[in-house]
């Protein structure tokens, strides 16, 4: 019962104050093109979350192997994101092949989904935070909520800044960058400073 | 070289390096910028590791690019990424010893920096070499100016100089701001040329 509460506290603690998107700014690229087509975000999170778990949990079986030797420690970020490019592939050709009517029509977010992962949860933040494996897993669930949260959030506020009121030099894309900014700010108040 | 080339490559190169600099303009490459560029010195690291990567990854994607399939294309980026990252992380340290280092994990994140993926998933395969070549070292001069002037600003704001600080502005949020306001600039000067080109186009 105990380890269910602490799996379910590191998720909502990766949606809420260690939220990287807001504090630490990670994969905003991505969010905000995400937020640009407000049907795709579910899935786009889903397959977020799914990646996030297949490299959490190749990243906990390789980082033992990865850190025994010198050499492979440098290896290591290379490695690991090889690692993900199979995941992508994998699950791409599975996708294209198996079931070819929803790759088609949501084939084009399934490669951001994949590449955003590498940065939002790749086993950096997990030796960051020194997790054991089903927390790591449960971080990796958090993360596609975080983004699930940031994409659903961007996609309301981003057309309000398109308005006539506003000076032109800042209507649009900076203004979303100042607004975010603030937001930030507010989840630094939560996570006290850096995360990493 | 034929003048006409010459001049496109040129504004290619200009395009890439100022007036449609992809991290105000397009939001790509946000992140170095925000979580990572709080000193000058780190902000000349990662420009310089920005460099020796989308160099060789966007050159290789301009030559063998189209015979990728689109859908395998962006594993194939990444994991070129990946590869490329090695030897460009080797050059870093040859050249400021133990900056990979003292990049932690900010260095092997740009593998997976979404400027570099997107231009040789999409822009290199279907480019001639030049304007590839132009648009790469534009993105390169854009994201040092962009990430230089935000690690400065936040340097000097801090401590006086431009050695790394911790606390205050050196956290993403003003990033974030900052490059929002670079993005205004940004607007505001695409703008103005907009009006004077129509002005130029209006005359008799």
């Amino acid at each position: 019962m105990r380890t269910l509460a602490q799996l379910i506290l590191t998720a909502l603690a990766a949606v809420s104050v260690e939220n990287i998107l807001f504090s630490c700014g990670i994969g905003f690229s991505r969010v905000l093109r995400a937020a640009r087509r407000p049907r795709t975000i579910g899935l786009y999170s889903l397959f977020v979350a799914f990646f996030s778990l297949v490299s959490m949990t190749v990243g906990s079986l390789l980082n033992p192997v990865l850190l025994s030797g010198e050499a492979l420690a440098w290896l290591r970020p290379a490695l690991l994101a090889l690692c993900a490019a199979a995941a992508y592939g994998a699950a791409a050709a599975a996708l294209k092949f198996g079931l070819p009517e929803f790759y088609r029509k949501h084939g084009e977010i399934l490669s951001p989904a994949a590449m955003n992962t590498v940065v939002l949860s790749m086993p950096y933040v997990q030796k960051t935070f020194q997790l054991p494996l089903a927390r790591a897993m449960a971080f990796a669930l958090g993360t596609g909520g975080a983004f699930f949260l940031a994409a659903t959030l961007l996609a309301h506020i981003v057309p309000r800044f398109k308005n006539e009121d506003m000076p032109k030099a800042f209507s649009g894309f900076p203004a979303v960058l100042i607004y975010l900014g603030i937001l930030s700010l507010a989840f630094a108040g939560f996570t006290g400073g850096r995360l990493f | 070289m034929r003048r006409g080339l010459k001049k496109k490559i040129r504004i290619i190169f200009l395009n890439s390096a100022f007036f449609r600099n992809p991290v105000p303009v397009a939001a790509l490459s946000i992140y170095p910028v925000i979580a990572a560029g709080y000193s000058l010195q780190n902000a000349v690291e990662l420009s310089l590791l920005f460099l020796f990567l989308s160099v060789p990854v966007g050159f290789l994607f301009c030559l063998i690019g189209e015979m990728i399939p689109l859908w395998v294309r962006p594993a194939a980026v990444l994991a070129a990424s990946a590869v490329f990252y090695l030897p460009a992380a080797r050059l870093l340290e040859s050249m400021i010893p133990g900056a990979v280092a003292a990049l932690g994990m900010f260095g092997p994140l740009m593998i997976c920096n979404s400027l570099i993926l997107s231009r040789a998933n999409v822009y290199a395969p279907s480019h001639i070499g030049w304007a590839v070549a132009a648009d790469t070292l534009g993105c390169a001069v854009g994201f040092a100016l962009v990430i230089c002037l935000t690690g400065a600003v936040r340097g000097l704001w801090l401590s006086g100089s431009v050695r790394a600080a911790e606390g205050g502005v050196s956290l993403p949020f003003f990033g974030l701001i900052f490059v929002g306001f670079l993005a205004a600039f940004l607007q505001w000067v695409n703008r103005r040329r907009t009006l004077r080109t129509g002005k130029r186009g209006g005359r008799p």
